[in-house]
């Protein structure tokens, strides 16, 4: 495989609050390579998030704080690093797009000024270039009419156009990383597919690198190179995107892909992982996953599985997929 | 006049949008434009459609939260719009409403036991002395433990407080549920159980259920039957298998191929719509999915189509399909 472009080593991100420490990221492991889309899934609370904010250090602080670990980007560590180097790598070489392009945006700015701006800040170029290669972003990203559409205020697009505004503004400086959390959550599926591909085609057209964040297991089969699962501020799985939705070993992977309504499938009955996610305040020693697992163990409430590599490229935290006897039984099962 | 359940004809809901200094009606917002259908008892219709198609409105006019512009709905034979408040008020009872967020909808300041217990109240369903027991009953029947009824909703989880919701909607012992996304704001693992609680719940209380929903797996999933929604109109109905193998729309056809697959094997081409849903306010002429549509015609730019029969149970409103009815019939038997 290619050179890592990203590479977080045992990060843990905890929150200070009065009710307690929330350890939201607890000691994750991730690389990310060039060119490379790298699938990142869980439920709300699961740190998901958190850790892409962890990387472009945009956390609340306080009560958020990196207490541990490194996250080296094209081998600098972006956390020795001081405010001003920071601010010229966040927007040029990493960007992101969030969730809600209705709050991301300055209601008081145009598209057009606000898309400017970022290459105002980064790139050397006359007032002239810049609005060129903004319309001409514009048109990349689909946007209907673009000559009209940058005088355009956020609240005049619909989502769809403002998610494309987002995704433009991210894309200005050809980042090497697009950090893209929930990119589609807030759209209707029609648009959703249109955003998709625009992804995909950008992505081959500038050669960067996707860290896609979602809880929907269907956007990630579809643009995923590979998936890490996320639970409870700790990965659980990772793999190769096929590998994870034909044979996934962790009981939580293959509980979320069970409970899912399939559009192509009769279901009768939808399987469900019992219970909840516990709270991340006060978590249980062992595994986080225990409470609700059905093949749960003595040894599973004592420590935290740590990750093992039970394939190439396919990572599992669990005692029981990787001792031998359940493997057999379970892995073959799915099948 | 109908032995159905539900029955819903030609229901209209325009909103008017007022500008300027007198506010003064400039232009109205179609928000549902002439809708029909029917629910059998016991049955689960799913409405489908994207933001902006009047899915939410529909449900809302029905319990009469909305006043309805035009339009009737029967329930059970009675014309419910010209019903007294008295007679409104214990129609009401039978049916209820689940909302999508169940941060919002439930108030902060009760706790879960006062929250039923209001419900109760209100509507005279128990003796105060057997208030608990009842309410200790609702929450089991949906889950929850009898000591949660001391409990304020922060101290909840979001299932927990769609389970809630959904007790606060059975204590009046309704017939018809409006569940208007009642899962979309639950993670995957949460929704499951969700589900499975609203189909066992319809089972044993013998509930009718008009599911609105965005989410087409969910949909699938959980109704008999399901009529797509394009602003405002119902463009196309079917069984609920039928509509999923035979989507005849090409509007059916997007919004199902534009669904993402959990399954990476079968990544697919989507079938790409142009374009956002139109405004309605300023609607096209004709077919109002022509701006769209993959597959327009001359005739769908001045001609409205209608909801016309296309084969067993199967409406679709689509030039493509009319005039050539009998083929098309022909073919699928």
């Amino acid at each position: 495989m290619s050179k890592n472009l990203l590479k977080i080593n045992n990060l843990k991100t905890y929150f200070f609050t009065d009710a307690g420490t929330v350890k939201a990221v607890e000691g994750i492991n991730l690389k990310i390579a060039e060119g490379e889309t790298l699938g990142l899934v869980g439920e709300s609370g699961c740190g998901k998030s958190v850790t892409a904010l962890s990387i472009l250090r945009l956390l609340p602080s306080p009560p958020g704080k990196i207490v541990e670990g490194n996250i080296e980007f094209k081998g600098k560590d972006l956390l020795t690093l001081d405010e001003g180097r920071m601010r010229q790598i966040r927007g040029k070489d990493i960007s992101m797009i969030f969730q809600e392009p209705m709050t991301s945006l300055n209601p008081v700015f145009t598209i057009g000024d606000q898309i400017m701006e970022a290459i105002i800040v980064h790139e050397k170029m006359s007032r002239a270039e810049t609005r060129k290669w903004m319309l001409q972003l514009l048109k990349i990203v689909g946007m209907p009419a673009p000559r009209e559409r940058f005088r355009s205020y956020p609240h005049q697009l619909s989502g769809g156009m403002r998610q494309r505004a987002m995704i433009a503004m991210a894309l200005s400086c050809h980042p090497s990383l697009l950090i893209a959390d929930e990119p589609t959550t807030a759209l209707d599926v029609t648009i959703q597919a249109q955003i998709l591909n625009l992804l995909k085609d950008l992505q081959k057209k500038f050669g960067m690198s996707i860290l896609l964040i979602t809880h929907d297991l269907g956007v990630i089969a579809e643009m995923a190179d590979r998936v890490v699962i996320m639970y409870a501020g700790r990965i659980v799985e990772s793999a190769p995107v096929g590998k994870l939705f034909a044979e996934p070993r962790h009981p939580y992977t293959q509980g979320l892909l069970k409970c899912l309504p399939h559009l192509e499938l009769d279901q009768v009955r939808l399987d469900v992982i019992e219970g909840q996610v516990p709270d991340l305040i006060d978590l249980p020693p062992g595994c986080s996953f225990q409470s609700r697992c059905q093949f749960r163990e003595k040894r599973c409430l004592q420590e935290f599985p740590s990750l093992r590599e039970v394939e190439e490229g396919h990572y599992v935290a669990c005692y029981i997929k990787t001792g031998t006897k359940a493997q057999s039984s379970k892995g073959t099962k799915k099948k | 006049m109908s032995d159905s359940f539900l029955q819903v004809t030609n229901l209209k809901k325009y909103f008017a949008v007022r500008e300027g200094l007198f506010s003064s009606v400039k232009s109205f917002v179609h928000a549902v434009d002439g809708v029909s259908f029917e629910i059998e008892k016991g049955k689960t219709l799913g409405l489908v459609g994207e933001s902006g198609s009047g899915k939410t409105t529909v449900g809302r006019v029905l319990l009469g939260l909305l006043e309805a512009t035009s339009g009737e709905v029967y329930f059970e034979g009675i014309k419910v719009f010209e019903l007294k408040r008295k007679a409104l008020r214990s129609l009401r009872k039978r049916m209820q409403i689940i909302f999508q967020d169940p941060y919002g909808s439930l108030n902060p300041r009760m706790t879960v036991g006062g929250m039923l217990g209001e419900v109760l109240s209100i509507h005279h369903l128990v003796r105060k002395n057997e208030r608990r027991e009842r309410i200790a009953e609702l929450l089991y029947l949906v889950g929850l433990q009898p000591e949660h009824m001391n409990r304020y909703p922060h101290e909840f989880s979001g299932g927990q407080r769609q389970r809630i919701g959904i007790a606060r909607a059975l204590a009046v012992e309704p017939e018809l549920i409006i569940a208007d996304e009642p899962v979309s704001a639950l993670d995957v693992s949460i929704q499951a159980q969700i589900l499975n609680l609203l189909q066992d719940l319809q089972e044993k209380l013998k509930l009718t259920y008009l599911f609105i929903a965005h989410d087409l797996s969910v949909v699938k999933h959980i109704s008999d039957e399901v009529a797509v929604m394009y602003l405002g109109k119902i463009v196309e109905r079917a069984g609920c298998r039928e509509l999923f193998s035979h989507p005849l729309h090409p509007y059916t056809q997007a919004l199902l191929s534009a669904v993402p697959i959990p399954d990476p094997r079968r990544r697919k081409e989507h079938l790409m719509l142009r374009g956002d849903i139109t405004s309605p306010i300023h609607l096209p002429r004709g077919c109002r999915f022509h701006n769209r549509c993959p597959q327009v015609m001359d005739r769908c730019k001045k001609e409205e189509p209608r909801l016309q029969k296309q084969g067993n149970n199967h409406t679709t409103a689509c030039h493509l399909y009319q005039g050539n009815q009998m083929q098309t019939t022909d073919k699928r038997l």
